[in-house]
């Protein structure tokens, strides 16, 4: 340590030091807010909590609640709606703002499965409550950024689709020609006693199933235009690929549903409208 | 939907990350706020506000049920914010030119007396070359005291150290900082 110097010490000194360090440091700062990102970073840090014994208890009892409880209790377990977690809320409220979606804008469910492993969307045509987002249990709070998006436009645009008169006309009619063909046929075979009259209600009913999902089929990917326009295609591709990762088989498709390695190849392909795809909208 | 702290932060204390993520919207502006002014440095002051919320979370379960969250926060983002730091040595390092964007974008002291950048730049290198030649303890408590605004009870109570050991530490500090800026000045 050096020797103190009386002259140096005086209260001049001893304000400027104060005054230099006060510089150096600055003014107290207004609050800071880190982006979303941020959260999602420190998200994946995070471990899980050290549990006693009895929350782990519980925890096993919630998660097999199903298997245990009587067959006539089930249904209400199974359905397993939640809350919707407020990351999940923020980024649809966000996605509603920035897609301008028209007032009142359409309300969001969630619901938990323990059987599957890549999260849905499922949209309804009728109510508010039209879009429900279905999420593996165990991963309710690991989905990450782009495929939580990608599911909510997705959820967003197929709704849009979903509820245009044109199409709503056209679903009423395929159900109006169906339920007519299929009363006449029936009735008319059983005042003939003949059973081409079933077969013709059956094929018919048949061919307009198959009218049906093909036209599905095609909203969806129409519906995915939307949604690349909304997002930009390379967090759309990015968030269904995500997805696919999920997956064990990317190619698995349902019925009406496309699978995912079919929308990722016209998401991130070409065949997707270049003259479709303006600014990115949603970070 | 949980409103109130106590029920977040026992419902975190379980594992509850929709929880946990309430009380870092709540609370992680303050926390960069402040990490940001000690470290003047905005990257690393994001990474320790993360790292102080990565140790809360890992805490939690030590919290005093009933308590108010802020300043038991705080007190684990200075610790660290310190021990980053001094990690990183920053105060071996140059001062950035967008250090001192940054305190003039949040109104710096020399709104008084304008300085030109150079001589901002040249005033911050004296200063922090002098913090550099501190020891270890002396600069924590420098940083606490005009960094954080601290009260030396409060800086014994993040650092663990008896209140007459901060007030002797910080006197020397203040001592050892008054002749390397003397001989700064000199030069």
């Amino acid at each position: 340590m050096q020797e103190r110097d009386p002259v140096e010490r005086g209260p001049g000194e001893q304000a400027d030091l104060e005054s230099r360090l006060a510089a150096y440091y600055g003014p107290e700062l207004h609050e800071q807010p880190l982006p979303e990102s941020s959260w999602l970073r420190l998200r994946t840090r995070l471990e899980p909590q050290r549990i006693s014994k009895l929350q782990r208890m519980q925890q096993w009892y919630h998660r097999n609640e199903s298997r245990l409880l009587p067959g006539h209790l089930r249904w209400r377990v199974r359905r397993n709606v939640r809350p919707v977690p407020t990351y999940i809320r923020d980024a649809f409220l966000r996605l509603i703002n920035e897609t301008r979606q028209p007032y009142p804008g359409p309300a969001l469910d969630c619901s938990f499965k323990s059987r599957i492993r890549v999260p849905a969307v499922h949209v309804s045509p009728l109510g508010r409550h039209s879009i429900r987002l279905i999420l593996p249990s165990d991963a309710a709070w690991a989905l990450e950024a782009p495929e939580l998006e990608v599911l909510l436009a997705t959820g967003l645009a197929r709704r849009f689709y979903i509820r245009k008169p044109a199409n709503i006309l056209q679903q009423l009619l395929f159900v109006s020609v169906v339920l007519l063909a299929s009363l006449t046929f029936i009735l008319f075979g059983m005042h003939t006693f003949s059973i081409f009259p079933f077969l013709i209600a059956v094929i018919l009913g048949v061919i307009v199933l198959v009218l049906k999902q093909i036209q599905r089929r095609r909203r969806i990917f129409q519906a995915d235009v939307l949604m690349v326009q909304w997002l930009g295609r390379s967090r759309a591709c990015q968030g269904l690929h995500t997805l696919a990762n999920r997956s064990r088989s990317r190619s698995r498709w349902t019925w009406g549903e496309p699978s995912l390695a079919e929308r990722i190849n016209r998401v991130c392909g070409t065949q997707v409208p270049i003259e479709n795809e303006p600014l990115t909208l949603v970070r | 939907m949980i409103t109130c702290e106590d029920k977040l932060i026992q419902s975190a204390a379980q594992g509850d990350q929709e929880a946990f993520r309430q009380l870092w919207e709540a609370h992680h502006a303050v926390a960069m706020a402040a990490a940001l002014r000690l470290c003047h440095h905005r990257p690393l002051a994001e990474d320790i506000t993360q790292g102080a919320f990565l140790l809360a979370w890992r805490g939690l379960s030590s919290f005093q049920r009933g308590s108010p969250f802020r300043p038991w926060l705080m007190r684990i983002l200075y610790r660290h914010a310190l021990d980053e730091m001094e990690r990183h040595q920053i105060y071996q390092q140059p001062v950035y030119l967008e250090e001192v964007s940054e305190l003039d974008r949040h109104g710096s002291a020399h709104a008084g007396n304008p300085l030109d950048l150079q001589q901002q730049i040249a005033q911050r290198e004296e200063v922090l070359r002098a913090l550099g030649q501190l020891n270890a303890d002396q600069r924590r408590v420098i940083a606490l005291r005009y960094g954080a605004d601290l009260t030396e009870v409060d800086i014994a109570q993040v650092l663990g150290w008896p209140i007459g050991t901060v007030k002797s530490r910080l006197n020397r500090a203040r001592e050892r900082l008054r002749i390397l800026l003397a001989d700064e000045r000199r030069r």
